[in-house]
């Protein structure tokens, strides 16, 4: 009970003399009276009080209450129908292929014009050629894209699980902003919408 | 034999802990099977030990008593699930250090302090003596000015801080006793106190001579 406590010294306050005098702060007999007053009240009202399952139980018994019973299960059954569709719709949406993979690094945003894209008007600097697509660069776009009226924007950085492609598809291409790291490239002879992970929703229009 | 010298063994005060942790086992149990004005004597017994903890954790006279009450109410309206394996001083301890420590982080943006005045009467001589010793002011004032000093500093600890200088130099519990109503172990408990310490030492310095 009495670990560490200093010797008190004649001399010297220590600072568990001072905390000490906290002791001394104590209430006068009245506010004891008070106090009793006040906690009978609150305990006689805690034992009138039902528990919390004894009130549950008793709303849930009550004639008028539980004649609606069946309408609240199905008022129940129809918002998780609707719940359950809505993040089904919500949750397409949101893989869309304009969105870029959770968890994918930032991709500095440059600004792009692809009039009647032009393959050389779109400087990316880009390292390596996507293996199935035709690297944007002037050298390597072929004429027969120059009439090509959709731009696709492929995103492949390079994640821990292995490179994922990630789709961005520009619908007009007077101006688009392209989002682009190291690792993008351009195709331009196709318009596909094909959100990640999702083969089964993706069409391919080729021009 | 055996028996005159278990009598001769003087009484430490681990046993009379243990001797009143059973003697309120006995009145909880009343409770327990229904004697409900039993309670009365554990209000009797730890109301003014259970306010200091919470008044000196608010610096609210107020607060500190309601919240006083509440945890008398709470401990009245759980006590059918007591079963005794802690004691039950440990228990309601815990049950008003856990209800302040709600009630203060609901209302954090939202104190005001009031205090109970020291008993001068009841000051230690060498306390006094150094106070007015040191300073111009009269017996009263220096001790006034030490306790809105003391406060103020106390209430700058963090809360785990105050609750255990509280428990282990206001309410002179052990180590042990402090880890089991804050459920931590006893080397957080010590250091938690040894931090505290220098921290009221660091505030306090003018008076510590």
């Amino acid at each position: 009970m009495q670990e560490m406590r200093p010797e008190s010294s004649k001399q010297l306050l220590t600072v568990e003399q001072l905390i000490q005098l906290k002791q001394l702060e104590k209430p006068g007999s009245k506010f004891w009276d008070r106090f009793d007053h006040e906690l009978k009240q609150k305990q006689l009202q805690a034992l009138m009080r039902p528990s919390r399952w004894q009130r549950l139980r008793a709303a849930c018994t009550r004639p008028h209450l539980s004649s609606l019973a069946p309408l609240g299960a199905a008022s129940v059954l129809l918002i998780a129908l609707g719940w359950i569709g809505f993040s089904t719709f919500v949750s397409f949406g949101s893989h869309h292929a304009y969105a870029l993979a959770e968890g994918q690094p930032t991709i500095h945003a440059a600004m792009l014009t692809a009039e009647k894209v032009d393959a050389s008007s779109i400087s990316v600097e880009t390292e390596a050629p996507l293996v199935t697509e035709v690297p944007l660069e002037a050298e390597t776009a072929s004429p027969q894209l120059a009439d090509s009226r959709f731009v696709e924007v492929v995103l492949r950085p390079e994640t821990a699980e292995g490179s994922q492609a990630t789709f961005i598809t520009v619908a007009d291409t007077e101006t688009f902003t392209g989002s682009a790291d190291r690792k993008a490239y351009y195709v331009v002879n196709a318009f596909t919408v094909r959100p990640v992970g999702y083969g089964d929703r993706a069409a391919t229009f080729e021009f | 034999m055996e028996l005159s010298r278990s009598v001769s063994k003087p009484i430490t005060a681990d046993d009379a802990h243990a001797l009143d942790s059973d003697a309120d086992f006995v009145i909880v149990q009343r409770v327990q099977a229904g004697e409900v004005d039993a309670f009365d004597h554990l209000i009797l017994k730890y109301r003014e030990r259970l306010f200091a903890i919470i008044y000196n954790l608010t610096a609210n006279r107020e607060d500190a008593a309601d919240l006083t009450q509440d945890s008398f109410i709470k401990a009245f309206q759980s006590i059918s699930r007591f079963q005794g394996k802690s004691s039950f001083f440990t228990w309601i301890y815990r049950i008003a250090v856990n209800t302040t420590y709600t009630y203060l982080r609901r209302n954090r943006l939202r104190r005001f302090f009031s205090f109970e005045t020291i008993d001068e009467e009841l000051a230690p001589r060498e306390v006094v003596e150094a106070l007015t010793a040191k300073g111009d002011l009269p017996r009263e004032g220096a001790l006034r000015e030490l306790q809105e000093k003391l406060n103020e500093a106390l209430q700058t600890l963090s809360l785990k801080h105050r609750t255990v200088v509280i428990l282990f130099e206001i309410e002179s519990l052990s180590h042990q006793e402090i880890a089991e109503v804050m459920q931590c172990s006893v080397g957080t408990v010590r250091s938690r106190l040894h931090y505290a310490k220098q921290q009221l030492q660091a505030k306090l310095k003018p008076y510590l001579s």
